[in-house]
């Protein structure tokens, strides 16, 4: 372990979940994206991050936890629902144990999922008392962790800027749902969807950011161009620090032909015993409305370019997944090696990933980092994981130069976001955006109690919820679209709503006051789209 | 517009897109411009068209309806009425009745644009057991569909469903349904940029400035013109400009210089050479924000450019100067690790990282 630092990993983990809260009914299947993320992935990093640190394991990650990705953690109803849907599972694997019986490989399977799915309950009811947050801030708590702060609603910046208020407000939201859950002072920003513009900078800098993490050419098509490229950070001439995610290492991950989570050990996303099993036997099981979706539960491994997919071996995908964390440590080791001869300070290789990749997509993705964190500890290697801030830090004289406006979105900048297909969105985010600055500028500092400031607030969440990236992406990516649009014409709909009340109804206006009927439509969608109870709509004063 | 009748409105929009088609020859004739409007053209136009005609009172949400729904769907839709074109929010509670009596096939058929038409049936029809819809709204969005359409999904099994059976009860959210509003009426230009070459712009005029400038150039005024949109390239001082039409709210537009500062003008010119009772060749509509597009490849630097360092911590800024030992060396072995396309400053998009889908999820 004396080992001779030449230069430096950071692995950024970005989470985010768009905030799907349906208290009026339990048969969304979007509710389900949370607690698959929290079984697949969240519980899975956790325990990793566990074993690291019983392990006396040095290691650091760095995490971005979005604000309604918190915001729906931290929500009782959510997590009842997900303790039910724990207990469903628990009951269909042990369903699984007796139906497999005659299948040795397969009924190892479901004693494993029987396993996997009661530790969950256990880690989840038990030991962190139903609130993964805590879990989060703990490790954050020892310094293993980086948890970085995002935009309010993963709003895309380069789209909302034409009214920099909503843009701060994003920022400013995003900072305080950080701080209400963290207690160290926030240091990092995961710009939603790594859309930068360089008319960010300054609030970033208000809100006390010191960092954010773009795109490779973020940094390579920077003004002026960047000595070092993405191996050392730039900081903006408004003092923003950016580092640039590194091309070679996300490739190899990242690659549709041998990225590591295509080796054929690995677990086969596609094959679920929501598609497979018998219809009457899995039917409780799948959703309500009879459509057979996956469950989470599956026997096969990729196998390879076949339809004939053979069983999982958990052995066998240990042995390849321990392969690829050695080859990913030997070639950041001689990508450093090189690199170190070129750079004045250490290099950096920043390795940002969504992280519902490790666990989701890539079911062993978490096991992987794990045995990788343990490598760079134990191996003669000559390089540490580190943090952004970390390295800021050591290394805080740093090239002055402006990053490029640009994303991580296909084709690199604001295609995925603005297409033909979601363009028809915009003009409403942006009218809604400058409704609320004129709402906030005739109504500024309502009294605590008074219903118009319960109503602007309303306005504000209603407004942030429509500004997500999430929707525009998934129309883009024509599935779920319905759901999508829907969830903008609901948002820009009741904002408009609760808008003209503001600006037509004469009883609120002069008189603070609301009809009954009004009233139970203003606690009913507070009731639902609860996200930031704490809000204050003079964000956008 | 709001005047116009329906049948005026019917013929109007078969004029304009013979205008259309007119404009688009007379683009590709001047050929130093260069205007790209989006693929779904002929569905824009239409769809403005359509939208247009729901500030005539004719409910949109009714035309809507006739074209994909069953039968007896219909029947309970034609009641809704818009409320307001502009005001866009609407509160109604649905007839789960006619659910009830649908076949199973149906069922299986249903996709969500029913649903939300569903939704529309006005509080006019009895809210018997509104909750049986609800349940089956859900339905529209399943995971499924998205990721795994690829194998097992058989339409049988979602047949055999039992709607019944999964009623909710509701106890709280009232019924909503919305639709976005056509337009705000307000006069705005705003530019966005879609990639280094691309800007986006979206319009519209008000009815207050539409009838200010008909009482001042005459009612024909918005016949007798086209509007046309002035891009303005503020760093090269370039202008150009692109024909558009009428029936159009929003506009693709190619530009050739990246890293530039834009500016764009709505205005009117008269359709023809000379038209009469157009008093004017030019007229200014608006005015768009100013957006800087991206930069598009890696900038390089010069010998003897200066390049500025700072210490973060202490805000000492030092200087360099850069020289072709070490400095340009240094960045031909950096940057010959991103795989740089032939012309040796772009950066190949193909690579996997920036597919990375938002969400893994979504």
């Amino acid at each position: 372990m004396n080992k001779q630092t030449k230069g430096y990993v950071s692995f950024v983990l970005h989470a985010h979940l768009p905030y799907v809260h349906h208290p009026e009914s339990e048969d969304y299947l979007e509710e389900q994206w949370l607690y698959e993320a929290i079984s697949e992935c969240y519980i899975p990093l956790l325990q990793n991050f566990q074993k690291l640190v019983d392990e006396n394991v040095k290691f650091r990650f760095t995490m971005s936890l979005t604000p309604p990705l918190l915001n729906m953690l931290d929500n009782k109803l959510l997590q009842e629902r997900y303790i039910k849907y724990l207990k469903k599972h628990i009951e269909l694997t042990e369903k699984e144990i007796e139906r497999t019986k005659d299948n040795p490989r397969i009924n190892k399977l479901s004693h494993y999922y029987f396993e996997k799915y009661s530790n969950d309950l256990d880690f989840f009811q038990n030991k962190y008392n139903c609130n993964l947050i805590q879990a989060f801030k703990k490790f954050n708590d020892l310094g293993v962790i980086e948890i970085i702060g995002c935009g309010a609603t993963h709003g895309y910046f380069p789209i909302l800027y034409v009214n920099e208020k909503t843009v701060r407000a994003q920022i400013a939201l995003g900072v305080q749902t950080y701080n209400k859950y963290f207690s160290k002072p926030i240091k990092g920003f995961w710009l939603p969807e790594c859309g930068y513009i360089p008319e960010a900078d300054k609030y970033l800098k208000e809100f006390g950011i010191e960092y954010v993490l773009v795109e490779t050419h973020g940094i390579l098509y920077a003004d002026p161009t960047p000595l070092y490229g993405t191996y050392a950070p730039i900081v903006s001439p408004d003092g923003v620090v950016a580092f640039g995610r590194d091309l070679e290492s996300s490739r190899q991950v990242w690659s549709s032909i041998n990225g590591y989570p295509g080796d054929f050990n690995y677990r086969e996303f596609y094959r679920d015993i929501g598609y497979d099993a018998p219809y009457d036997y899995i039917k409780p099981y799948i959703a309500s409305n009879g459509a057979r979706v996956s469950t989470g539960i599956r026997y096969h491994r990729i196998t390879g370019p076949t339809e004939q997919k053979d069983i999982y071996d958990i052995q066998w995908a240990w042995d390849s997944l321990e392969k690829q964390a050695g080859h990913f440590f030997d070639c950041r080791c001689k990508q450093i090696e090189y690199l170190s001869e070129k750079t004045e300070n250490p290099p950096i290789v920043v390795c940002p990933y969504d992280a519902e990749l490790y666990g989701h997509w890539w079911y062993e993705g978490p096991d992987w980092l794990y045995v990788l964190a343990k490598k760079i500890y134990y191996d003669d290697c000559n390089f540490e994981l580190i943090t952004p801030s970390e390295y800021i830090d050591k290394y805080p004289n740093m090239q002055i130069s402006t990053p490029c406006r640009s994303s991580w979105g296909a084709k690199g900048y604001s295609e995925v976001w603005l297409n033909p297909s979601n363009d028809y969105v915009h003009r409403h985010l942006h009218v809604a955006g400058d409704r609320m600055c004129e709402l906030a500028f005739k109504y500024p500092n309502e009294s605590n109690n008074s219903i118009k400031r319960r109503i602007l607030n309303q306005c504000a969440r209603e407004l942030v919820l429509a500004q997500s990236s999430d929707w525009l992406f998934i129309i883009t990516n024509g599935t779920m679209v319905d759901y999508a649009k829907k969830r903008i014409k609901d948002h820009i709909g009741r904002f408009t709503k609760f808008y003209l009340w503001l600006t037509k109804d004469i009883d609120l206006i002069e008189n603070n006051t609301l009809s009954g009927e009004k009233l139970n439509f203003l606690e009913s969608i507070e009731e639902s789209d609860a996200i930031f109870p704490e809000i204050d709509y003079m964000i956008y004063y | 517009m709001a005047r116009k009748t329906k049948d005026e409105l019917t013929k109007k929009t078969i004029a304009t897109e013979e205008t259309t088609s007119r404009t688009v020859k007379k683009t590709s004739k001047t050929s130093k411009k260069v205007a790209l409007k989006n693929d779904s053209k002929g569905t824009k136009t239409r769809s403005s068209a359509s939208a247009k005609k729901s500030t005539t009172k004719i409910p949109k949400a009714e035309k809507k309806v006739s074209k994909k729904e069953p039968k007896t769907i219909k029947k309970s839709t034609s009641k809704s009425v818009k409320v307001d074109s502009i005001s866009d929010s609407k509160i109604n509670t649905k007839n789960p009745s006619i659910k009830k009596d649908k076949t199973q096939k149906a069922v299986a058929k249903k996709t969500t644009a029913k649903k939300v038409v569903n939704n529309k049936v006005t509080t006019k029809t009895a809210p018997k057991k509104s909750t049986t819809k609800k349940s089956s709204a859900k339905n529209s969005t399943t995971k499924t569909g998205a990721k795994k359409a690829s194998t097992k999904k058989s339409s049988k099994e979602v047949v055999s469903r039992n709607i019944k059976s999964k009623a909710k009860i509701l106890p709280i959210n009232p019924l909503e349904y919305y639709d976005l509003p056509y337009r705000y009426n307000q006069t705005v230009v705003k530019v966005l940029a879609q990639n280094p070459n691309t800007l986006f712009v979206y319009w519209d005029i008000s009815d207050r400035d539409r009838e200010n400038l008909e009482k001042k150039y005459g009612k024909m005024f918005f016949y007798n013109t086209k509007p046309v949109l002035v891009v303005h390239n503020l760093t090269t001082n370039y202008t150009f400009e692109i024909d558009i039409d009428d029936f159009a709210n929003n506009w693709y537009v190619h530009v050739d210089n990246t890293k530039c500062k834009y500016v764009v003008e709505l205005g009117r010119r008269p359709k023809y050479e000379g038209a009469q009772d157009i008093p004017i060749n030019y007229l200014n509509v608006a005015f768009s924000n100013v957006i800087e597009i991206p930069n598009d490849h890696i900038l390089f630097f010069k010998e003897n450019d200066k390049i500025y360092f700072k210490n973060i911590k202490t805000n000492k800024i030092t200087e360099k100067i850069i020289k072709k030992k070490p400095h340009l060396n240094i960045v031909k072995d950096i940057y010959k690790n991103y795989n740089l396309s032939e012309d040796e400053n772009r950066f190949d998009f193909k690579n996997p990282s920036s597919q990375n889908p938002t969400s893994t999820f979504l």
